[in-house]
């Protein structure tokens, strides 16, 4: 026997009445989240009966083309069932003795109904920022909860053109100097709900959404009257922002600031210290901000704009 | 961004963003579907938001 295939990553599909295919992957991960059930019964050394009980398959993907993410999937998810279509995962198929196959030799694994909500938002100084989203599927009384086919053809990906990184954090009216690193938790609390022994959960909600935004730097008066005081600081969308802007496609540096294709997301809540002091042997010490987000009767909690300017 | 600033409808789609914590495209589809007559009835009110989210009454 002899390795004949191999597979690697490749853009994520909105399979909708116009296709949106999801650029600059950077990781696809599914996994089939199966119970297995296999009891040694009756004084018996081994076990007679196995099963599986249930399954609920669950995937992951991450990209770092933040503002076409964002812009079909943000803070309230998106419903796999409103595509026309579904969503597709696709294994790039590789050609033996060359690069990638061509035609229909791709393999594919499609969803029909559940959702795909944002995970996690993260960029470091210098990194590129990159959204992590789950994809949680559900049975739609049809179709297997993922279909597995061969012999696709894989689509076309948009130019891969987008990357960004930290620019700008203000919290609560206070800027922010030195940030190292940003992480929003979108906080999304999604529950799949099955019955009647089915195999497949057949329902998918979005129980809660509670984001909360850290913020890693090494100037330690982050904690200070004039900026985050011991006791906190509210913030809201007015002057609450995390500013990301856009690397240039094929150069240092980044896109004019007066572009409108930066990314600013605004939030309310209340900011506090976290790390006040951590230190290690040489290091820089470290100080930390989380800002839990709430609901302020108007905005969702964070307030996203793709088309961005900075100043 | 208010819905009041709210001039057309890619700024209409950017309050629904804001309001409703959906991606632009999402909103962007809303509005496609939506008649001309209608567009200008969200414009002008601030309690539209689609069946699936929530639904806030217009104040009397």
């Amino acid at each position: 026997m002899s390795v004949s295939n191999r597979h690697s990553i490749y853009a994520v599909r909105l399979d909708d009445t116009v296709d949106v295919i999801l650029k600059a992957i950077g990781s696809v991960n599914l996994r089939t989240e199966t119970q297995y059930r296999g009891d040694v019964t009756s004084g018996a050394v081994y076990r007679e009966h196995q099963a599986i009980v249930g399954q609920a398959p669950t995937g992951d993907f991450t990209t770092m083309a933040l503002a076409q993410a964002i812009d079909n999937i943000w803070l309230t998810g998106l419903s796999i069932g409103s595509l026309a279509s579904g969503f597709d995962f696709f294994a790039y198929k590789h050609q033996e003795g060359g690069s990638r196959a061509t035609g229909t030799s791709h393999r594919q694994y499609r969803f029909t109904e559940g959702l795909i909500v944002p995970r996690r938002l993260s960029v470091e100084h210098q990194g590129d920022a990159e959204l992590t989203y789950d994809v949680l599927p559900t049975y739609d009384g049809t179709n297997d909860i993922v279909q597995v086919s061969d012999s696709v053809a894989v689509p076309s990906v948009p130019s891969d053109d987008e990357r960004f990184t930290i620019h700008s954090v203000s919290l609560g009216g206070v800027t922010i100097s030195g940030v190292k690193s940003i992480e929003i938790d979108f906080g999304i609390n999604v529950e799949r709900e099955g019955a009647d022994s089915d195999l497949w959960p057949t329902h998918a909600s979005i129980v809660s959404i509670n984001p909360v935004l850290t913020i890693r730097g090494i100037t330690m008066d982050w904690l200070s009257s004039s900026n985050i005081p011991l006791i906190g600081k509210s913030g809201t969308h007015a002057n609450s922002v995390i500013k990301l802007r856009k690397r240039l496609q094929t150069q240092a540096g980044f896109v004019a600031d007066g572009t409108s294709e930066h990314i600013s997301i605004t939030g309310n809540g209340l900011a506090y210290i976290d790390d006040a002091y951590a230190s290690q042997g040489d290091s820089p010490n470290e100080v930390s901000i989380v800002m839990p987000m709430r609901y302020d009767g108007s905005n969702a909690p964070l307030v996203v704009d793709t088309t961005a300017t900075l100043s | 961004m208010t819905i009041e600033d709210v001039q057309s409808k890619d700024d209409l789609a950017q309050s629904l963003v804001r309001r409703l914590g959906i991606g632009k495209r999402q909103a962007q589809q809303i509005i496609d579907t939506l008649p001309p007559e209608d567009v200008e009835v969200v414009r002008k009110n601030q309690y539209f938001v689609p069946d699936k989210v929530d639904r806030k009454q217009p104040e009397a």
